[in-house]
């Protein structure tokens, strides 16, 4: 691929991309920096919430989590959280799609495993809108293609699927992962540098295949834990290359989707909190449209629990919290309030505390 | 009078220079090369194989020390005797199908060599039938097979079904590993030995086909 093709194809991807709820109250507007966080992953694990032992997720527990990602209010999307290891694989890909809409109206986004599959998914999302056009104007469901093999190699079957939702106009996050340490160079900056590599390839890609298709730059930055050549997830520079990946992405007008709040924890413990505070709030804090990964995980992303999807709804919302800053205006220096009270008085009665504590303005 | 503990420790350090200067001295001295060889090279790898195992030593660190070990190995081998190198077990290693996953796998073959043995790597994506066909034809045995997804992990179970199928169950011996593999896992499919990491890939395999 040529510079001059590459810079020519990009120039074609849209902006803004709007990444609908079958709600729309849980539309998502991925533009500038708008940042939203949701689930991830395809664990395979999950602590049993009636025992706490670890056994393999099924049908009915993608299902459970779809629910109880639903009901908690700063989770902003569900990428389908586990895979149903009690059902055929050759039926994976319509029933995870089918588990997840029927238990949550936020907007829906998972990989599949062949081109089939996702014509099924398209038909069935398209019955449920209405018709196809319905469904492109209001796209409540995306799909994840991990179409690189870092470093820099195109796999065949993913790039087909890719190919797929991009002539039907669904959105794709184009994910690449590459591992610093073992499938990129040790360095963030190097890692950085060979997944923007791969994300232009993509676009290029998906925009040769139909011109405006929507998607998302998927850098999904990783590390490699140099004793085990594991993952590892909840390491700090997962989260500071995470915060870069907007830079890189917004570098070229196109949203980003990437991967924050992972722990290496096998149980919510304070290493799990620690680490998924901090890589959280890094990626949030770096402005990034789409962060998944950020609910319900641990052992990296192959154990889910239905505590931790409460406890990370919690951090999430911490993170929207910091991003909304401090207001600085009049009311909230609250100068005159405080001449009021005057020396050695207390605040716990006085404006603007009038009215209810669930609407204090802080 | 050749210092084999002083090979040991130079490859242990990384120093592949240091490793190539010993043996080359060694050579010159006329110590045979199966002394340095075994004593020297193999008994080194041991310990960094043992390191590994404890965490001690970081991955890329055993590539070096291999990398280092076969550069050793490239000055012995024209001075090895037949019987110096095919003493040991001949092993088929590869990705079962539909897995294209093979940085773990590579690195258990290489601690492999590094160990002594045989290695025929076949790659990725290993059909049941390929890996009957090569057992036949490299007279392995030991076969070992790595599966990095959930999903490709049954295929293990295949290709032990086929080469029971094509009766040469009894002369072989099967190890499988990869991320999602455990040792219930291995046992339930009838394999013969599980190893979670290189190391112990290494030492399993001498012990039950060197």
């Amino acid at each position: 691929m040529s510079q001059e093709l590459i810079i020519e194809q990009v120039a074609k991807t849209p902006e803004k991309v709007v990444l609908c709820g079958q709600d729309e109250k849980n539309d998502l507007n991925l533009t500038e920096n708008r940042v939203h966080l949701g689930t991830g992953g395809a664990a395979i694990k999950i602590l049993d919430p009636d025992t706490g032992e670890v056994r393999s997720t099924t049908l009915k527990d993608l299902y459970n989590v779809s629910r109880l990602a639903d009901q908690l209010e700063n989770i902003h999307f569900l990428v389908r959280p586990c895979i149903p290891t009690d059902i055929d694989e050759k039926d994976y890909d319509i029933n995870m799609f089918y588990a997840c809409l029927s238990g949550s109206s936020k907007h829906v986004m998972a990989g599949v495993n062949d081109e089939k599959g996702l014509q099924n998914v398209i038909e069935m999302a398209s019955m449920i809108a209405g018709s196809i056009d319905k469904l492109q104007k209001r796209p409540f469901i995306s799909v994840i293609t991990s179409f690189a093999i870092s470093p820099l190699k195109l796999c065949t079957q993913s790039t087909h699927i890719m190919q797929e939702a991009n002539r039907n106009f669904i959105p794709v996050a184009l994910s690449s992962a590459p591992m610093a340490g073992s499938t990129s160079p040790l360095t963030m900056a190097g890692t950085l540098a060979q997944l923007h590599a791969e994300q232009l390839a993509g676009i290029t890609i998906c925009q040769l295949t139909n011109p405006g298709a929507p998607l998302l730059y998927g850098g999904i930055p990783g590390m490699a834990n140099l004793k085990t050549m594991g993952y590892s997830g909840g390491a700090v520079e997962c989260g500071m290359m995470n915060a870069a990946i907007h830079q890189l992405s917004n570098h070229i007008n196109v949203p980003n989707y990437n991967s924050s709040g992972l722990t290496d924890s096998k149980i919510p413990d304070a290493q799990a909190g620690y680490e998924k505070a901090f890589t959280a709030l890094l990626a949030a804090m770096g402005g990034s449209n789409y962060i998944h990964h950020s609910a319900g995980m641990l052992e990296s992303m192959l154990t889910i629990a239905h505590e931790q999807f409460v406890i990370d709804d919690e951090i999430i919302g911490n993170c929207c919290k910091v991003l909304k800053g401090m207001e600085c205006d009049a009311e909230h220096l609250a100068l005159e309030v405080i001449d009021s009270v005057g020396p050695g008085g207390n605040f716990m009665v006085s404006p603007p505390h009038h009215g209810t504590y669930e609407n204090r303005i802080l | 009078m050749t210092d084999f503990n002083k090979i040991q420790e130079t490859l242990v350090n990384l120093d592949a220079e240091g490793v190539i200067q010993l043996v080359n001295d060694a050579v010159k001295e006329g110590t045979p090369a199966s002394d340095i060889l075994n004593k020297g090279l193999i008994a080194g790898m041991d310990i960094v194989g043992e390191k590994m195992e404890n965490e001690d030593m970081f991955i890329p660190e055993v590539l070096m020390a291999a990398q280092t070990m076969s550069q050793g190995v490239e000055i012995l081998k024209p001075l090895l005797g037949e019987d110096d190198t095919s003493a040991k077990g001949s092993v088929i290693i590869g990705t079962v199908k539909g897995d294209l996953h093979d940085i773990g796998k590579n690195l258990v073959a290489m601690m492999m060599e590094s160990a002594g043995l045989t290695v025929h790597n076949l790659g990725v994506d290993i059909a049941p039938e390929e890996f009957v066909k090569q057992i036949k034809e490299k007279n392995a045995n030991l076969l070992c097979m790595s599966a990095l997804l959930t999903t490709t992990m049954p295929m293990m179970k295949q290709t032990i079904d086929a080469v029971v199928e094509s009766g040469l169950r009894d002369q072989i011996k099967i190890m499988v590993g990869g991320a999602p593999v455990t040792q219930g896992f291995a046992d339930d499919i009838g394999a013969d030995a599980m190893a979670p990491d290189a190391g112990s890939a290494a030492k399993k395999a001498k012990a039950i086909a060197g």
